[in-house]
């Protein structure tokens, strides 16, 4: 029994006893370009460029954080980026680093427009239509009140617009602040860090039984002194399929055991997305209901 | 028409030329009167000779009035002569008794030995192991894992460290049948894969077949593992079972009537839990199994086994459990709740079979089974509380019969009914997580799968074997009926006792996969049925081979060359959530598989050093339009080479010298290879996005192995007999490969990739008695 307990002993020491992890050669991956644009309707299109960095440069896993020279390296401040529609070829200019932006009317909706990039010998382009704008047909938030929660539902309508299209819904709260004796101010609305995303949907028209959909979205951890934004938008195809796997694979609990994925682009030669759309904005005071 | 009338002719033609008679009985181990599967019985100065079936049953016939000699024999037995002259029919029962720990039983002249009756046999790409063999192969804490010992044989590869899972011949996971007493066990491990739900105390053989599938078995693409379990000392009480380091058991067996009936109860707990207790360390892990078995002869015609196996996995963590001190857990409103998180693994198998001898050639056995696997997950967390629960129930009945019809010709043929069913993903959220999970009812799915099956097995001039059947399968899932046509065939050409080739060809259809990640291997991989939309996978597979004896050195050489072609295979999408979810069709993609290769098995079964070296050759590919751009890519254990060296030494009579070393080409995997930022839908955020390579492109690093093990026996007395196990794993302390992660290098301050391993070195004491 004695030598029972001593081989226990030893043994569970040595469990603890991990040989050396064994190196894996993982070939680099080049930097790839990826593109984010962003349309303001009749007046401008920004296109950021930024570079993709290879898994060992940064982990959040091992504590790394994102610093302003790691963005800063990530910015790409030497391209040419051009946008052709209509036979023409307008160019944008770069206003700050991997900040690029037209300085020319955009076209009427539903023109294609090409996007072309040239940086560092490499060259991607790409193409897509200016989506026309789609708004509510009808938005109606109801509210629920209790003595310990606030459950805010939306019941809103969309009338879909001819052929195959894809919509993106986002709901936004924020706080008293936001508010002031004249409503809600747009700018301060979506400054970055003071506004809060409560929840994105993605829809396709395919599941809409006919040109009018009928939909409602539950919106938790509301409180009845929030004011809330919901935002349409007509998003092309592509992005679309993004949003929705981003959605199916970035939960946490899925983290750990998802299949490894790709996401799809629509940048020939890059990353990211060439995004034509804009959104219709609603604005609400919840306590006004 | 002539044609099909020669064929009826020479099918059912018995005893055209010769007055014979059928001596048939029972082959059994003369010390417990175990049945000998596989046995083999011979008639003297011929090549005429049969096999035990797996119940100890034979048939064969020898001229009548004529002075015969018939030969019985047994691996690691002494042979029985039995010369006899008879005119009719007759049921003879014979003992064998075993040699002294395998000893090497003497080849005499004109004896075929059971190496030379594989060699003549048309089934290839098979491996049988009775368990007495491999018990002093080394394992982690010092106690006998026969799916650790089926992953050394060539052919089949392994997953992770320590894991369970086999993949054979390129092929998936679940597309392996593990069949107890006949009924399919679901899930074949304990501990996340470390330790296999099979007792070696409870179980006498086993056999692995790969390829050239004989037509009763059916439902998986890739292999099946038929396990026997002990059926209990018919001659007396007897008690055995060890100690080790991380689990003990008990086995107690012996016979309710003498010669007549007997019984087998075994049990096995692990106390991992208390041990790393005990040592400061928490595991609130542990298991527990037992396996339980009764027989009774009720006439010379008519057996009864009832067997069963219960296994449990528990793993149950609450706030009590870390450092003797609750653990509260703040929500976002600031107030406490508890935590907690358990987990239940069931594995449950019955088994009711009725041998029936209608005449000395005709035998049959009718078999009822039910097996059931559940597991049971629940979590608690604050005011949050998950509950998922899954199952699989299963009632089936097999009839099948086997006709010794003549020297030349043996018929087998029979029905296989079972009903599946499915309770997949049955999930519960309470609490906020409520708001982003969605409750499921887990809905209830039956599959009906039934088959008939067809075996005939020629002998021409001695030279020349056929084995050819059919099994006609079908699955029947709410509107829609699948059926699957299975031809089988196998051959051998006998160049003489030492020396065949051998080919053969088998369809095999699977009417159910396992949903599992192909990131992590977790307890929560489930089965699931086809469907509407969801087809049966289905393979054919082709393998030649040569197989030599060599009797003066006692090795058995098998060189095979397999390719197999699969269709349906299932994987899943990019990106599927597999958890939390019980819609799995939506996630399902099917497509095509092929791998081919080329095994050795050198196996030395007798004499003081006996043990096998084992090499396969493998390439597995598959290809899915959906997945890698609709380029093909490797499986992920797609294991070029794979080498095991398995030796076991007696030093002398108290001192056995046991070791394997084992060598695999790595696995592959999907690396993360870069990433980049991109706003959130919402343009509040930035996230990080993932850039794999092309899916599986990495190949690991190899990984390599040696464990070694001693075993002093005890001075053999009559009533007790012990031995101790004294091992070690992998003493070399090498990394075996379990996980890839990203780590800091502490010398250059880069991050790097590195497979990490669980263990290095493990010593392992064990102690065995038998009384």
């Amino acid at each position: 029994m004695k030598y029972l307990i001593i081989c226990c002993v030893f043994s569970v020491c040595l469990f603890r006893c991990v040989p050396t992890p064994l190196d894996i050669e993982i070939p680099e991956k080049d930097p790839e370009i990826v593109v984010f644009s962003q349309v303001i309707p009749n007046t401008l299109m920004s296109v950021i460029l930024t570079r993709s960095i290879s898994s060992l440069e940064f982990s959040e896993e091992n504590g790394d954080t994102i610093t302003n020279s790691i963005l800063d390296n990530l910015l790409v401040d030497d391209a040419q980026v051009s946008i052709t529609f209509d036979g023409q070829t307008e160019s944008l200019i770069e206003v700050a680093n991997g900040f690029y932006l037209s300085t020319f009317p955009l076209p009427e909706v539903s023109t294609e427009l090409t996007l072309n990039i040239e940086s560092d010998g490499k060259k991607l382009n790409s193409t897509s239509l200016l989506l026309p704008q789609i708004s509510f047909e009808e938005i109606i938030p109801s509210i629920e009140r209790t003595e310990k929660d606030t459950l805010v539902s939306i019941d809103y309508t969309i009338q879909d617009f001819p052929e195959d299209n894809w919509y993106m819904i986002n709901f936004y709260t924020q706080g008293q602040s936001s508010l002031d004796s004249t409503g809600l101010d747009l700018n301060s609305f979506f400054q970055r860090g003071t506004n809060v995303n409560t929840k994105t949907v993605v829809v396709s028209d395919k599941i809409f039984e006919g040109a009018r959909y009928e939909g409602t979205i539950e919106l938790p951890e509301i409180s009845q002194t929030d004011s809330l934004v919901v935002t349409i938008s007509n998003i092309n195809e592509d992005y679309f399929d993004y949003l929705s796997l981003r959605n199916t694979s970035s939960n946490f609990f899925t983290e750990l055991t998802k299949e490894p994925i790709n996401y799809p682009t629509n940048i020939e030669n890059g990353l990211g997305f060439f995004n034509t759309h804009f959104p219709d904005v609603k604005f609400f005071d919840l306590n006004e209901f | 028409m002539r044609t099909l009338q020669l064929i009826i002719l020479l099918c059912f033609s018995t005893h055209l030329f010769a007055q014979k008679i059928t001596i048939s009985g029972y082959l059994t181990d003369g010390f417990n009167g175990e049945a000998l599967i596989y046995g083999n019985v011979f008639l003297k100065n011929t090549t005429i000779g049969t096999s035990s079936n797996e119940y100890g049953y034979y048939s064969i016939d020898i001229p009548a009035d004529q002075d015969v000699v018939l030969i019985y024999s047994y691996l690691g037995y002494q042979n029985v002569e039995k010369s006899l002259s008879a005119s009719t029919d007759e049921q003879i029962n014979v003992s064998l008794t075993s040699g002294t720990d395998l000893v090497e039983v003497e080849v005499k002249a004109n004896k075929i030995t059971i190496e030379q009756e594989e060699v003549r046999s048309t089934q290839m790409s098979t491996v049988n192991i009775p368990v007495e063999q491999i018990k002093t192969i080394p394992t982690v804490g010092g106690e006998l894992d026969i799916i650790k010992v089926v992953q050394l044989m060539p052919g089949v590869t392994k997953g992770g460290e320590g894991t369970s899972g086999m993949f054979v011949r390129g092929g998936d996971a679940d597309q392996n049948l593990v069949l107890l007493d006949e009924a399919t066990v679901y899930n074949i491990s304990h501990l996340f894969g470390f330790f296999s739900v099979f007792n070696p105390d409870a179980i006498k053989d086993l056999n692995l077949i790969k390829g050239a599938f004989p037509a009763q078995y059916g439902g998986r693409l890739s292999s099946v593992l038929d396990i026997r379990m002990k059926e209990g000392n018919k001659k007396k009480f007897e008690v055995s079972g060890g100690l080790g380091i991380l689990s003990s058991r008990i086995t107690l067996e012996g016979p309710l009537k003498k010669d007549k009936a007997s019984f087998l109860i075994s049990g096995r707990r692990t106390y991992i839990d208390k041990v790393f207790k005990a040592f400061g360390s928490f595991m609130p892990y542990y298991f527990y199994d037992f396996n339980a078995k009764l027989n009774y002869t009720l006439s010379e015609k008519d057996r009864i086994f009832v067997s069963a196996y219960f296994g449990d996995d528990v793993l149950s963590l609450d706030e009590s459990d870390v450092d003797g001190e609750d653990i509260e857990v703040e929500d976002e409103e600031g107030e406490l709740g508890n935590f907690g998180f358990g987990f239940q693994l069931g594995n449950f198998t019955q088994t009711v079979r009725w041998n029936h001898i209608y005449n000395p050639k005709l035998f049959s056995n009718l078999s009822l089974i039910h097996t059931a696997f559940n597991y049971d997950i629940n979590g608690e967390v604050a005011n949050n509380s998950v509950i998922i629960k899954s199952a699989i129930e299963d009632i089936g009945l097999k009839l099948d019969f086997t006709n010794y019809q003549s020297d030349t010709k043996l018929y087998k043929f029979g029905l296989h009914v079972i009903n599946h069913q499915f309770r997949p993903n049955i999930l519960s959220f309470d609490g906020d997580v409520a708001a982003f999970l969605e409750n499921r009812p887990g809905d209830k799915r039956n599959t009906l799968e039934s088959a008939a099956y067809g075996n005939a097995e020629y002998t021409f001039q001695e030279d020349l074997k056929l084995n050819l059947g059919f099994r006609l399968s079908s699955a029947i899932v709410r509107d829609q009926v699948y059926w699957g046509f299975e031809p089988r065939f196998g051959s051998a050409y006998i160049l003489n006792n030492n020396q065949s080739f051998k080919a053969s060809y088998s369809r095999m259809y699977q009417y159910m996969h396992l949903v599992s990640s192909s990131t992590v291997a977790l307890p929560t991989d489930l089965w699931y049925p086809v469907s509407e939309n969801v087809k049966p996978q289905s393979s054919d597979q082709i393998a030649v081979g040569y197989e030599q004896y060599l009797p003066k050195e006692k090795l058995k050489i098998s060189v095979e060359a397999y390719h197999k072609w699969m269709r349906n295979l299932i994987e899943y999408k990019e990106g599927s959530n597999l958890i939390f979810n019980d819609n799995f069709e939506n996630l399902l993609l099917q497509g095509k598989g092929r791998a081919w290769g080329a095994e050795l098995l050198v196996r030395k079964s007798t004499g003081r050093l006996n043990g096998w070296v084992a090499y396969s050759l493998n390439w597995s590919k598959r290809f899915f339009d959906e997945l890698n751009e609709g380029e093909p890519f490797f499986s992920k254990y797609d294991r070029r080479h794979v080498l095991s060296v398995v030796g076991n030494y007696d030093i002398n009579k108290r001192l056995t010298f046991s070791a394997v070393w084992e060598y695999l080409s790595g696995s592959r995997f999907t690396p993360l290879l870069a990433q980049y930022i991109f706003p959130d839908a919402s343009l509040t955020n930035v996230e990080f996005i993932p850039i794999y390579s092309r899916r599986n492109e990495i190949q690991l690093s190899p990984s390599h192995r040696l464990d070694v093990n001693f075993i002093f026996k005890n001075k053999r007395t009559k009533k007790f007999q012990s031995e101790i196990h004294l091992g070690c794993y992998n003493t070399y302390h090498r990394t075996q490969p379990y996980r890839v992660s990203v780590t800091l290098d502490p010398d250059t301050g880069d991050l790097k990739y590195q497979q990490r391993g669980l263990f290095g070195v493990i010593p392992s004491l064990a102690w065995n008695f038998k009384f």
